[in-house]
């Protein structure tokens, strides 16, 4: 536990001193927002229909293009080995680096969301569902994430490649969490999606982590 | 001029092409997965052909070094 | 019994005898399985000559789930046992899986034309298959990625492993996805009820693509060994 709040204290300050970072990726995720409109037409109704599609898109991308970052700037100034060598489980390592990750780039994304939502037109009963599916699924996103980015550790290209092989993993919690709040929109229950989004996290929790330890062990070796 | 039997083989070959009409979706299913999979033979053909003349230059150069 | 195919020389020699075997098989099994299926098959009493793209469109479903799991197989024992062989096997299925994945797809959307009359529908095996396509795609982009064939191998290799326990989640999202969206009628198509004389055709065909997969794995599994012993070689004259 300690180890956990010494790596993750440490990569919040590390992101709070680059604050500029983060700010990037909240950027990009309302511009990729903003730029839709433009492309299908400010008509009210069209908006309110793919509000939640296009936020959640645009919050997928966001996430991807943070990812590159997670473990790379550890890996090359050779902190991750240092790390590696203490007496912390890597999986430890992994859990508190993919917790600084969430909450500087998670969290403002789901901070951002309701203003977003107004823009695209979405009704207060979607708003909320969009909120709570967000907060269940990103998480998920920056575990998930978190295999890719450690995968392509010493790679060329490396970040269109963390793109190409986590954007199809990604899928599930994008459409749950989308169909969440097109259910309670259409005046259904949103309570299935959000518990099966809630399942996948619970899921990727040990299994990605494991799988993120495993490929940095791989990468230092 | 063709017989007649001729042109009766004719056009068992065009029904036969023509596939009630379907033979603009069957031929190119069939011709397009013969010459995908016989090029991907091919390229891995010519690799393990390039990797096995490589290895016997680099065999000679080493022999002739040895010697 | 795997330790006996397990030494690369022997892999070899035995790959060396077994080749035109397994070429010829292929060949055999492809030549009647299109002679049945083009000339000595009746036409389906629904899609009537259209059926015909089933005996290449099935087969190539059927393999490129079966090259998927092959890899992962593969990838598996390569990361537990370390063993050089299963990550060279599971390396040189990524371009045969891809390739039938591909064909899947492309044949798929030429027999959903006339039958549908669309050349695509976001259906749930459609979609998942799509899916499939970019898994395989990435795989080979990421082994490829790597100055160090090594690094390369063991990072593909978590990455099919993912992949393997996705497939399933994925497969599972996209039918509940499609079942909200789908109009209902489009794709009730219950499968040509199938006829002995259209059984014989396509079994045929699923053995001929299973034999080419192993053809092409076997030329490919020796370039790679070869490749590795070149790189050998070349790292030896450079230190010695």
């Amino acid at each position: 536990m300690n180890g956990f709040m010494t790596v993750l204290k440490r990569d919040l300050h590390l992101a709070i001193r680059q604050g500029i970072d983060s700010m990037t990726v909240v950027m990009f995720f309302v511009l990729i927002v903003i730029i839709f409109p433009f492309g299908v037409g400010p008509e009210p109704n069209i908006l309110a229909r793919v509000a939640s599609g296009v936020i959640w898109v645009a919050a997928l991308l966001a996430s991807t293009l943070s990812l590159e970052r997670l473990f790379q700037i550890d890996y090359e100034d050779g902190s991750l080995e240092l790390l590696s060598l203490s007496s912390v489980a890597l999986e430890v390592i992994v859990l508190a680096k993919v917790t600084a990750h969430w909450l500087t780039t998670g969290l403002p994304l789901i901070i951002t969301a309701p203003l977003l939502a107004v823009l695209l037109n979405m009704n207060k009963e979607g708003l909320l569902v969009l909120i709570l599916a967000l907060v269940v699924g990103t998480p998920s996103l920056s575990l998930v994430g978190a295999v890719g980015a450690a995968l392509i550790l010493g790679a060329r290209r490396g970040g269109v490649l963390l793109a190409l092989i986590i954007l199809p993993l990604y899928l599930p919690v994008l459409i749950f969490g989308v169909s969440a709040v097109d259910a309670i929109i259409n005046g259904f229950e949103a309570k299935a999606q959000l518990l099966i989004l809630g399942a996948f996290f619970l899921a990727a929790l040990p299994l990605c982590t494991w799988a993120a330890a495993t490929s940095i062990k791989q990468a230092i070796e | 001029m063709g017989s007649y039997k001729d042109g009766k083989v004719m056009d068992q070959i065009r029904d036969f092409i023509n596939m009630e009409g379907y033979g603009g979706y069957v031929w190119p299913s069939y011709l397009v997965t013969a010459g995908l999979m016989i090029i991907l033979l091919v390229i891995t053909r010519r690799f393990l052909k390039a990797n096995m003349a490589t290895l016997e230059a680099l065999e000679n150069t080493a022999k002739e070094d040895v010697e | 019994m795997l330790h006996r195919f397990a030494n690369p020389t022997r892999f070899l020699r035995i790959a060396s005898i077994a080749q035109p075997w397994i070429a010829w098989a292929t060949i055999l099994l492809a030549g009647t399985g299109l002679y049945l299926g083009l000339f000595n098959s009746p036409a389906d009493y629904q899609q009537g000559e259209s059926v015909r793209i089933m005996y290449v469109h099935v087969p190539a479903a059927w393999m490129a789930m079966f090259c998927y799991t092959s890899m992962a197989i593969a990838a598996g024992i390569g990361l537990i046992w370390k063993h050089p062989l299963a990550d060279i096997a599971a390396k040189a299925t990524a371009p045969v899986g891809a390739c039938f994945t591909f064909l899947a797809l492309f044949t798929g959307s030429l027999w959903g034309k006339p039958m549908w009359g669309t050349w695509w529908v976001w259906d749930a095996r459609l979609t998942s298959m799509l899916v499939l396509l970019f898994l395989y795609l990435g795989y080979i982009a990421l082994i490829n990625a790597f100055d160090d064939p090594a690094r390369g191998t063991k990072s593909s290799s978590i990455l099919v492993l993912v992949g393997l326990i996705n497939v399933p989640i994925i497969k599972f999202s996209v039918d509940w996805w499609n079942t909200l969206h789908q109009p209902a009628s489009v794709l009730r198509m219950d499968g040509p009820s199938i006829d002995e004389s259209m059984l014989w055709p396509l079994l045929l065909m699923a053995l001929a693509f299973k034999t080419y997969y192993i053809w092409v794995l076997l030329v490919r599994i020796r370039a790679e060994i070869i490749s590795n012993k070149i790189r050998i070689l070349r790292l030896r004259q450079v230190h010695g």
